[in-house]
Formats: structure tokens, C-alpha cells, sequence
């Protein structure tokens, strides 16, 4: 897969020099750090290559070569934190294909393929290719997609997609499966973190009057766990596989105001979202802890709002550019219960709420190369307060320094 | 964060890229391009590259045509018989008005989301970037936008925002509503655009973005479940638990510590099992076990079967620990809230710890049943220390407590017996009566501190009549493999509480051959082990 992306990026520039390609895309360098807590991680390097190759045949076909390859050499705050460690390095590899079919009166079909690779260190002691989180995702998708209009002022776009995911963890086996037989363990399945997933996806763009964007945005999401049986309340395994479904509704505003008439001309853009989103799984969970031992049906269920305002400000003389968002979300699962310090189940079931401050700044200091400099904070509260194995209630925060090229 | 904080000031107080401001506008003619200063100066033919400034118009004759270039790329391509005018070049506002002809737009920097195109008919906010105008002479205007966004006003008052691939007409009474541009239009872009492309990748980037979630949900349920850990060593732990029924008597725990790295797996269970039938609700032994001691009435369940065991794949220990029926016992003045009845209490609580590997087998004494109360010993197994307390079995109406550790010769001896009345309010040591004591055979027991004073590491190491050691260390550690910091010295009763570390627990014996079995796992199994072997006077066996 690394060879394959390095191949086609090498190849990258001669293809696009190529009659009727066309390469766009970014590169970025940086440096960051994270912190949990009272702990800092170790200051590390951040790369990113995104780039995509383009092909028209004509008007109304096309095709395109996306590839990525990330590296990231601290944790970043949206990573798992509450039970992970403060070391993390990610190397992230993706590739797809699209192919792009337009027809008269606004529609086009866009269908998709992909493969992503996504490594992990998570212990000092691990090496890469050998992170117990590894994982491979093939993609596929087909878009349809209606360029319209609502009435005479507003542009209107909306797709319709299916996106299929096959992610395969190839490290993560259940120990269970693997030593079962010599210790009479029982058969929760070997793989039960591969998932299959059906996603089905409504998204609809408004170019309103006023430099007012609208996004209305909606998912449902089929996600069948491919080897995780389902545990009773006796703790047996039942021929049976964990199914979810997952529902999301986003909806998002965003509007440009009038210059306002400082530092030389400040041009403001505030945006607003909110989104809420369920799951439903038909997995429970048995806690073995000998001193509260407690079968939870539909462990996993949950429900969750999210609410954001974000803010950006341009120095027009400058292209200095700011942005602010945060983000505040709560999740409430449906039957898992809150514990106390002791571990002791209470009755009141297990609500989570985070926040998350991200603060920007991009400064052109040549052409298409940004200075960019980005920190994120991060809280979670939680009314669990049993935190042996994962931290409910905490702070983290990253930061990050570097420059990105444009081409 | 020091760094961030430097460069965040360095780059605030930056001057200004000079790259990245339109400081001029450029005019390069092709053909017969007349310019003037302002509309009341002359016009005058334009030869080659000139700078024009704000108040400039500019008319190309026929099969003329003019290019108008700004510093961040912008560009104004003007067609034959065109005249335009620059109003404004403001940092609030690009200003310029087409008044008859053709012209296309291709906007970018930082003009993009600023410049105001005006036609007789019709004022075109610009979003970006790339569009066409045309006017007639009767101040009609007609707008193909190839790429980006235009807002439109006009003379009526009316707005749209016309998008790209569409196009518009604005006459002097009203615009029409915008169309979209047939894929056979000469204005229509390709297919695969550059912004067509950006725009899908960032639509698919939202799509795969919930995927993404899921991925890290994953990732932190296994963690919530406590599947995942780093040790006191720092080397990755994957555990698992599980919970099995073999029979409607009994239940086990499974729990495995796999340490891939390291390629290796110590794995344990606990074992319970009762006299008779207990509820599918397993949270509901707890209350079978707690109603063993010391109950007024006799009890209808008991446990009669309790066994950790701990291994490598290679070696092991076990503990056992057999009960006998609760028995009616007078326990009149003795402490802990028993002051004037006869409580239910276990008849006999046996303990054994049991070591076995090929370096056990390699002993002679291997596989001795002497001493131990059993009927079989596999022949690589050996009991190194038993423990037993009955009542009225040795001494009538006494509990006797009996301690049998190996000897020079690796068999199952009597060490220490103490004899004493249930009615008793002291401890052993106090109270008791020391029936036998071969001190010859005791083995001595080494309390330190590994990772030194006001760490929760703690290891005990005994030495038996044979030369065979055992010892047992603890330790609390983090998720990140941090061993806590406490106040003072730990001691057993440390690794008990709950709280936020994980337990981990080292086992080595000279037995073992050089391996020693490393396992993290829930501390309230030592818990109830603690609790199942408490003697009637809470004599600690540990």
C-alpha cells in the first residue's frame, strides 16, 4: 500500500504534465505537542500530503485520483483520550478513484472507490505495521447528485449516496480465539472489530442571498460487526452477530458580513451547526468485575447533540486569517448505567459531556505557503465517576506549528 | 506550549506579504485598445503593458480585445467592442463597470470575495471565481458563471445568486431566473474541474468523516471495557475477561494479559462454586458468599469451592480453598459485633497454594500428596503451602489452625498449630493457644518496595526449608503504565481499594526456570480472596 501511494506520487507530477491532467492539493510541515491533563506528550512532527489528479474527458465525464498520506507524530485532542496513552504516532495512507458522469438538467453519478491504511504507535515498544489498531478500510460509493434551484435566488445542490465500508482490523483478534481451545475460554468470535458498513447519506447545499450558506445534512448508517456474537445475561455467546444502526441529522449556517473597517479591513464570516445523532446496537455487555458483577442490555445505545459556533476574520491587507470554533456536545447513553468511585452501579444512566475550543491562525507569508498555527482544548465531564480503566473526566490539549504549501 | 505561544506573537505582529496584496492593475492590450485616465480626459491608443489606477476606462475596437491583470492573480479578459471602467480598488471593495461588451472574469486572492461588477442593468457581487459578462447596447447584460458564486441586483430590486454553470439575463426591467448551462454550452466547464473536484472531496471528506467516528468508537469501547492497557514495564497489554457457567453450581472468570510484543500470554481464572444451584444473575452470589459467616439462620447456599490460578502457559500457581457447611457455632464474646448468639460459620476452610512447570516436575517432590488432604497431584504439580482451620474436627468446640509448609525435602509439613475458643476476643498471636511450632521449617518472608518508598509496588518473597522461593509483587498502575505514587509505604491491604489504576501482579519462583507469570487484573479478586480466607479471628493469610 506505501509503495503503491509513493509510486503514484512520484508518478504524480509527470502525469500531470500530462495532456488534460490537472493536480491540486496541499503539503503540509509542521511540529506539535499534546497535553492530558498535567502531562505533556513529547514535542513531534506533522506531515500531510493531499493531493488529487485530475482527468476531463469532456464536459460530462471525468475521473479523479485522490491520494493522502499523513503522518502524525503526537496525539491529537480528538484521538481517544480517556483511555489511551499520552504517546501516539499515526501514519495514514489513502487512495481512491472517482469517476464523474454528468447529464443534462444537473445530475450527475459519481461512483467511488478507495482503500485507506491506517497505522498506529501506541507504546513505545511497538513498531509500526505491529499497532494492535492497524487497520485497512476499502470504500466504495455511488453518488448521485442534482445541481438545482430554490426559486429564483438560491442555488441549490443536494446528493443522494451510498458509501460502503469494509474496515479490517488486521492485528486485533480476540485472545479468546486465539487460545480458546487450551483454556476452555468461550467463542465471543475472532474479528469483532471488522465492520461492514452501509451508509446512506442525504446532503443538501443553499447558496442563499446575503452571502448566507445553508447544510443540511443526513446519514443512516447500517454497520454490521462481521465475527462479534452477542452475549446474554448468562454471559454465553449466541450465534447471533452485533448489528448497529447509526442515525445523524447536521445542520449548518454560515454568512460573510461586511468588511469591518479595522487593521485595514477585517472581513468576518460566522457559522453556526448543530447536529444530533443516535445508535442502536443489539450488543450487551456483562461486567465481570467480581465485586459488581451486571448485565447490561444494549450497552451500547446512546444519543448525542452537538452545537458549535465558529468565527473567521481575513485581514484583507494582509491575508492574515483567523479562526475560532467551539464545540459543545453531550452524549447520554440509553441503559448504560453510571458507576461510582467504587465501581458500584447507580441508577442514573451514563451522560457525557464535552467541549472542544479550536483557535487558527494562517498567515501568508509567499504565494501559496501559509504559516499556520492551530491549538485545540479539550473537556469531558461525566456523572461516572469510575475511572479505573478509562478516564471520563478530564482535559487535553494540542498544539500545532507549521507551513502549508498549496499547489 | 511556549513554542506555540512564540511563534502565535511572530505571527501576529508579522508585517505584510507583499505578495499577497493587489497593489496595482496592469492593462495589456491586443489590437486596437484605447485607455483615458477618467471619463472626462481623451481617449488614448494603448500600445503595450501600462498601469492603469481607479477612475480608468478602457474600450477595445473591433477584433480587439484586453487583458487587465491584478497582483493576486485576478484577471479581466475583455472582448472586442467592450468599454470598462475601474470605480474602485479600495481595500473595502473592487469596483468596475462593464458599460458595453464582453467580458470574463477570473477572480482569485484576495479580490475573490470582494469585487462588484456593473452593468446598465445589473450589479454582480462577486463570491469567486470565474465568470462571463456580456452587454449589449441597449445596457442589457447576460452572465455565464463558469465557476464560483455571483450575487445579482437588479434594476427592479431583484436578487439571485447565480452559481456556476449557470447563467442569467438581466434586462432593464428585471432579471430571468437563472438556467443551467446545457453540457453542450461553450461556457461549460469540464467535468473534473480543479473546483469541482475540491468541492466532491470535501462532500465525500463529511461522508467517510462519520466512518472515521466509528473507528474511534471502537477504539474507545475497548478501552471503557478495560481491554487495553500498558504495564508497569511499559509494554502493551491486551486483556480480556469472560465470564462461563460450567455448571448451574458455578462460575469462573477468565481474564488474559497478551503482551504481543513480547509474544506472550499469562492468563488466570477464578472459580466459584456453591453447594447447589445459584441465581443466572451472577451479581447475586456476593450475598450467598457474605451470607456464610456469621449468619443466624443456616445458611441455604454456601460456597464450597474457591481457586485463583495464575500462569504463563508454562508454569502456574494456584490457590484453593475448600469449605465445608456452615456450622452452628456459640460465638458468644467474640469481637466484631457478635455478643449473644449462635452463628453459622464454614466447618472447615481449607487453603492450598499448588506450584507446578517443568521445573517443578523436575523436583522429587513433585507430585508428593503427603501433607495436602487431597486423593491426586499431577506429577508436575506440588502443594508449598497449605493453611487449614476447622471446627470441632481437631479440638472439640475449638477452632484449630494448622499451617504446613514444605520441608528440606520438598514434602508438606506441619509448621504451626493454634488452638483456640470461639468465644475468643483476641487474635491468634494474643489469644491463641500454639499447639506446634517447627521453626526450623518457617520459611522467611522478605517485604520490599521495588520501585522504591512511596510507590505502589510492593513484593513479598519467601524462602522455603528446600530452597524453593515464591514471591508475589503488586503493583497499581496507570493506563500509561505509571506506577502510582502514594503516600508511605504500601502493604496488601493497598492493592485492595479501587480506584483509578490497574493491578498488576508479578509471580516468580526459583521453580519457575527464569519465566515469571505477569497478569493485570481486576483487584477485587484478590479482594474476595482475602475475604474467602479469612480465618474466624481475621487472621490475615497473606
Amino acid at each position: 500500500m506505501k509503495n503503491l501511494i509513493l509510486s503514484l506520487l512520484l508518478l504524480a507530477p509527470a502525469l500531470a504534465g500530462a495532456e488534460g491532467f490537472e493536480l491540486m492539493g496541499k503539503l503540509d510541515l509542521a511540529g506539535g505537542q499534546y497535553f492530558f491533563e498535567n502531562q505533556s506528550g513529547a514535542v513531534n512532527g506533522y506531515g500531510l500530503f493531499d493531493a488529487q489528479l485530475a482527468k476531463s474527458y469532456s464536459s460530462s465525464s471525468g475521473f479523479f485520483i485522490s491520494a493522502r498520506s499523513a503522518y502524525t507524530g503526537f496525539k491529537q485532542v480528538n484521538e481517544l483520550a480517556g483511555g489511551g496513552t499520552l504517546f501516539q504516532q499515526s501514519l495514514d495512507n489513502s487512495l481512491g478513484f472517482k469517476w464523474i458522469k454528468r447529464y443534462e438538467g444537473g445530475y450527475s453519478l459519481k461512483p467511488r472507490a478507495g482503500i485507506k491504511n491506517q497505522l498506529f504507535r501506541e507504546t513505545k515498544d511497538e513498531k509500526w505495521g505491529k499497532g494492535l489498531y492497524d487497520f485497512n478500510r476499502y470504500e466504495g460509493g455511488l453518488t448521485l447528485e442534482r445541481k438545482t434551484r430554490l426559486g429564483l435566488s438560491t442555488p441549490w445542490i443536494y446528493q443522494l449516496s451510498w458509501d460502503v465500508y469494509y474496515t479490517r482490523y488486521a492485528r486485533f483478534k480476540t485472545l479468546a480465539s486465539q487460545y480458546g481451545q487450551e483454556i476452555a475460554a468461550p467463542n465471543p468470535g475472532s474479528r469483532t472489530l471488522d465492520t461492514i458498513t452501509n451508509q446512506f447519506s442525504y446532503d443538501s447545499e443553499f447558496d442563499l442571498p446575503g452571502f448566507l450558506k445553508a447544510d443540511v445534512f443526513v446519514a443512516l448508517s447500517m454497520i454490521g460487526y462481521q465475527d462479534q456474537k452477542v452475549i446474554n445475561s448468562e454471559g454465553r455467546y449466541l450465534s447471533s452477530k452485533r448489528s448497529d444502526s447509526y442515525q445523524a441529522l447536521n445542520l449548518a449556517l454560515s454568512k460573510r458580513y461586511n468588511d469591518i473597517d479595522i487593521l485595514g479591513g477585517v472581513r468576518p464570516v460566522m457559522g453556526l451547526s448543530f447536529g444530533v445523532s443516535n445508535l442502536f446496537s443489539n450488543q450487551n455487555h456483562l461486567d465481570t468485575d467480581p465485586a459488581h458483577l451486571k448485565y447490561i442490555r444494549g450497552y451500547y445505545d446512546y444519543w448525542e447533540a452537538r452545537m458549535g459556533p465558529s468565527a473567521q476574520f481575513t485581514c484583507v491587507g494582509t491575508g492574515f486569517v483567523t479562526r475560532l470554533s467551539y464545540e459543545f456536545a453531550i452524549r447520554r447513553y440509553g441503559n448504560r448505567l453510571s458507576q461510582k468511585g467504587d465501581g458500584s452501579y447507580t441508577s442514573s444512566r451514563l451522560g457525557q459531556y464535552s467541549g472542544s475550543f479550536t483557535a487558527e491562525a494562517v498567515y501568508p507569508v509567499y504565494r501559496s505557503i501559509d504559516v499556520k498555527l492551530q491549538g485545540n482544548w479539550a473537556t469531558s465531564r461525566s456523572n461516572n465517576r469510575y475511572e479505573q480503566v478509562y478516564r471520563y473526566n478530564y482535559e487535553s490539549a494540542m498544539y500545532f506549528a507549521g507551513l502549508e504549501w498549496r499547489f | 506550549m511556549k513554542y506555540f505561544l512564540l511563534l502565535a506573537a511572530l505571527v501576529f505582529f508579522a508585517q505584510p506579504a507583499d505578495a499577497a496584496v493587489p497593489r496595482g492593475i496592469m492593462l495589456v492590450p491586443s489590437g486596437n485598445v484605447e485607455a483615458r485616465p477618467d471619463a472626462a480626459s481623451d481617449w488614448t491608443r494603448v500600445r503595450g503593458r501600462t498601469r492603469i489606477a481607479v477612475g480608468s476606462e478602457v474600450r477595445t475596437g473591433k477584433n480587439s480585445k484586453a487583458g487587465v491583470f491584478f497582483s493576486d492573480g485576478s484577471r479581466f479578459l475583455l472582448g472586442n467592442n467592450s468599454v470598462f471602467a475601474v470605480e474602485d480598488t479600495s481595500k473595502k471593495k473592487a469596483g468596475f463597470k462593464l458599460k458595453l461588451g464582453r467580458l470574463k472574469a477570473i477572480v482569485s486572492g484576495f479580490f475573490a470575495s470582494r469585487f462588484v461588477v456593473r452593468t446598465p442593468a445589473a450589479v454582480c457581487a462577486v463570491r469567486g471565481t470565474e465568470f462571463d459578462l456580456e452587454v449589449g447596447e441597449d445596457g442589457n447584460t447576460g452572465m455565464n458563471v463558469t465557476e464560483g458564486l455571483v450575487e445579482v441586483n437588479d434594476s427592479k430590486g431583484a436578487m439571485a445568486v447565480v452559481s456556476s454553470e449557470e447563467k442569467i439575463h438581466i434586462g432593464m426591467d428585471g432579471m430571468s431566473k437563472p438556467e443551467s448551462m446545457s453540457l453542450t454550452d461553450e461556457n461549460i466547464g469540464q467535468a473534473a474541474r480543479p473546483m469541482a473536484v475540491y468541492r466532491d472531496s470535501a462532500r465525500e471528506r463529511t461522508r467517510t468523516m462519520l466512518e472515521e467516528m466509528r473507528n474511534r468508537e471502537l477504539k474507545a469501547n475497548e478501552s471503557q471495557l478495560g481491554k487495553d492497557s500498558i504495564d508497569a514495564f511499559g509494554r502493551r497489554v491486551r486483556l480480556e475477561e469472560y465470564l462461563l457457567r460450567p455448571t448451574d453450581k458455578e462460575f469462573q472468570l477468565l481474564f488474559l494479559s497478551r503482551r504481543a510484543e513480547q509474544d506472550r500470554l499469562d492468563w488466570g481464572q477464578l472459580t466459584e462454586r456453591f453447594n447447589s444451584k445459584i441465581p443466572d444473575d451472577i451479581s447475586e452470589v456476593g450475598k450467598i458468599i457474605s451470607g456464610m459467616y456469621f449468619s443466624r439462620t443456616a445458611p441455604a447456599n454456601w460456597l464450597t469451592y474457591f481457586e485463583v490460578y495464575l500462569t504463563n502457559t508454562v508454569d502456574s500457581i494456584k490457590e484453593t480453598i475448600d469449605f465445608s457447611a456452615p456450622e452452628r457455632i456459640n460465638f458468644k464474646g467474640f469481637t466484631g459485633g457478635v455478643t449473644d448468639d449462635f452463628r453459622y460459620y464454614p466447618g472447615t476452610i481449607d487453603y492450598r497454594q499448588i506450584l507446578s512447570g517443568p521445573g517443578v516436575a523436575a523436583l522429587a517432590s513433585a507430585g508428593s500428596l503427603t501433607g495436602t488432604g487431597l486423593t491426586s497431584l499431577a506429577s508436575d504439580e506440588r502443594v508449598q503451602f497449605r493453611q487449614v482451620q476447622d471446627y470441632g474436627s481437631t479440638n472439640a468446640s475449638r477452632f484449630t489452625w494448622t499451617q504446613k509448609v514444605v520441608n528440606a525435602y520438598g514434602i508438606l509439613t506441619d509448621m504451626y498449630q493454634v488452638t483456640m475458643a470461639p468465644s475468643l476476643t483476641a487474635e491468634v498471636d494474643a489469644g491463641g493457644i500454639p499447639t506446634l511450632y517447627n521453626a526450623d521449617i518457617e520459611p522467611p518472608a522478605v517485604i520490599s518496595y521495588p520501585s522504591g518508598p512511596g510507590m505502589a509496588d510492593y513484593m513479598v518473597a519467601s524462602t522455603y526449608a528446600d530452597g524453593s522461593t515464591v514471591s508475589s509483587r503488586k503493583l497499581l498502575v496507570s493506563n500509561e503504565g505509571e506506577i502510582l505514587n502514594m503516600a508511605g509505604n504500601p502493604n496488601s491491604n493497598t492493592f485492595l481499594a479501587e480506584g483509578s489504576f490497574n493491578l498488576e501482579m508479578v509471580i516468580d519462583s526459583n521453580l519457575f526456570q527464569g519465566r515469571n507469570i505477569d497478569v493485570l487484573f481486576a483487584p477485587e479478586i484478590l479482594t474476595q480472596k482475602k475475604d474467602a480466607t479469612a480465618t474466624a479471628d481475621t487472621f490475615p493469610i497473606d
